[in-house]
């Protein structure tokens, strides 16, 4: 098994959920996201990756975006959660903890 | 604008463009946004880059921690359908050998109906006159394929003397070849009788080695009316010979409607007449084929 590869993908399947929460303490533009997810052990993305994610989770109807001026440059994008984006993510986060524990019951040998 | 600010705008147009590459094939209806906001977040790297920092080494390491161009349609979360170009040549040409053999059978089809329905009305080769003046004269066509039909939408008129089942005696060339109690052909006879309905219908019974085939038709006084794929109007003529009724039934066969030969006539006796009892066998059954 390539264990590169594995966390990859890991990865991937797991930015939805990531940005979400992290758009629930605010609303945050897609470079400061990028500089908090490399912050983070295990989570750095590639930077381009977010765009796309962020441009899917739009068209859920889960996050809206405006764009606002910018003292340093161009205008920025702020994205922010919607009202269903914040029941989606309960319901997310809610599964989240389920797996982490029946992965952590399993690691310990014990039954689900 | 200086050389490393060129160097930048290169290896930025070049990515994009890459990333545009990527995701021409996908769906998405926020493609666009997703380049433009690759591009400022490829503009903001670069503005917080200071003048010693703005080397090519920079530059692409910028670059290669976007990610590769590829992950923008994985993450759009749409697989790309698979353009023609990459489609394996085997199954492009399974596909265009379908489509062109289910073109082909279609013009066929087509071409048939028209020879068949269609065109043949414009070429009447000759008209058969009746037995007697009050039946129907019987004009008879040509297809482009060079085979004889012959028109069969007459109306009906009732004829009280062919009702009932008729039973095959002979096989002669001619109406005057047949003789009462000598059977002019040697072998079997393939068409075995035909009964005539009230009301237009007709039940026929041909007999060979496989067993028997009942075809249901249309008559009319003078004529019976097939449509064996070949639309045939055949001539019955009924005959007092030494006493006794005959049908001289005219059979059209493939010797008539491909090589155009003289049809031949089956001679029929009354069954109930002539006491016979193998009469066709559908008379009073279902009149399938």
């Amino acid at each position: 098994m390539n264990l590169e590869n594995w966390q990859i993908q890991l990865r991937k399947g797991l930015l939805d959920i990531v940005i979400l929460n992290l758009l629930q303490h605010g609303r945050c533009h897609g470079y400061e996201m990028v500089q908090t997810l490399k912050q983070i052990n295990g989570l750095q993305i590639r930077e381009g990756n977010i765009y796309p994610i962020l441009a899917r989770l739009q068209t859920d109807g889960l996050v809206t975006s405006r764009s606002e001026p910018s003292k340093d440059g161009p205008p920025r994008k702020y994205f922010e959660l919607t009202r269903l984006g914040q029941n989606v993510l309960k319901d997310m986060n809610a599964h989240w903890s389920l797996i982490i524990e029946n992965i952590e019951r399993i690691r310990k040998g014990a039954g689900i | 604008m200086n050389s490393e600010n060129r160097v930048w705008d290169n290896l930025k147009a070049e990515y994009l463009s890459q990333a545009e590459k990527a995701i021409v094939a996908v769906e998405h209806p926020r493609k666009k946004e997703v380049i433009e906001d690759v591009k400022a977040h490829l503009d903001r790297r670069f503005s917080e880059l200071n003048p010693e920092q703005k080397t090519k080494e920079n530059f692409q390491r910028i670059i290669s921690e976007m990610g590769p161009p590829s992950d923008y349609a994985e993450l759009l979360g749409e697989k790309p359908p698979i353009p023609p170009a990459e489609m394996g040549i085997w199954r492009r040409f399974s596909v265009n050998a379908a489509l062109s053999i289910v073109i082909i059978a279609a013009i066929i089809l087509l071409c048939q109906i028209l020879d068949s329905y269609v065109f043949y009305r414009w070429k009447v080769v000759f008209s058969s006159q009746p037995a007697k003046a009050d039946e129907f004269v019987v004009n008879t066509y040509m297809t482009f394929q060079g085979r004889y039909v012959d028109k069969i939408n007459y109306p009906f008129v009732n004829d009280p003397n062919v009702i009932g089942s008729w039973v095959s005696v002979d096989l002669v060339r001619d109406q005057q070849e047949f003789v009462p109690g000598q059977k002019h052909w040697r072998w079997d006879l393939w068409f075995k009788g035909i009964t005539f309905f009230k009301g237009g219908t007709t039940n026929w019974a041909c007999q060979w080695k496989g067993g028997t085939t009942n075809w249901v038709c249309q008559w009319t006084k003078g004529l019976v009316l097939a449509q064996f794929g070949e639309r045939i109007a055949s001539h019955y003529i009924i005959k007092t010979i030494d006493g006794a009724q005959y049908m001289f039934f005219e059979w059209k066969s493939g010797d008539y409607t491909i090589l155009h030969r003289k049809p031949i006539w089956y001679v029929l006796a009354k069954a109930e007449s002539k006491g016979l009892t193998n009469t066709p066998q559908s008379l009073s059954t279902s009149n399938s084929k």
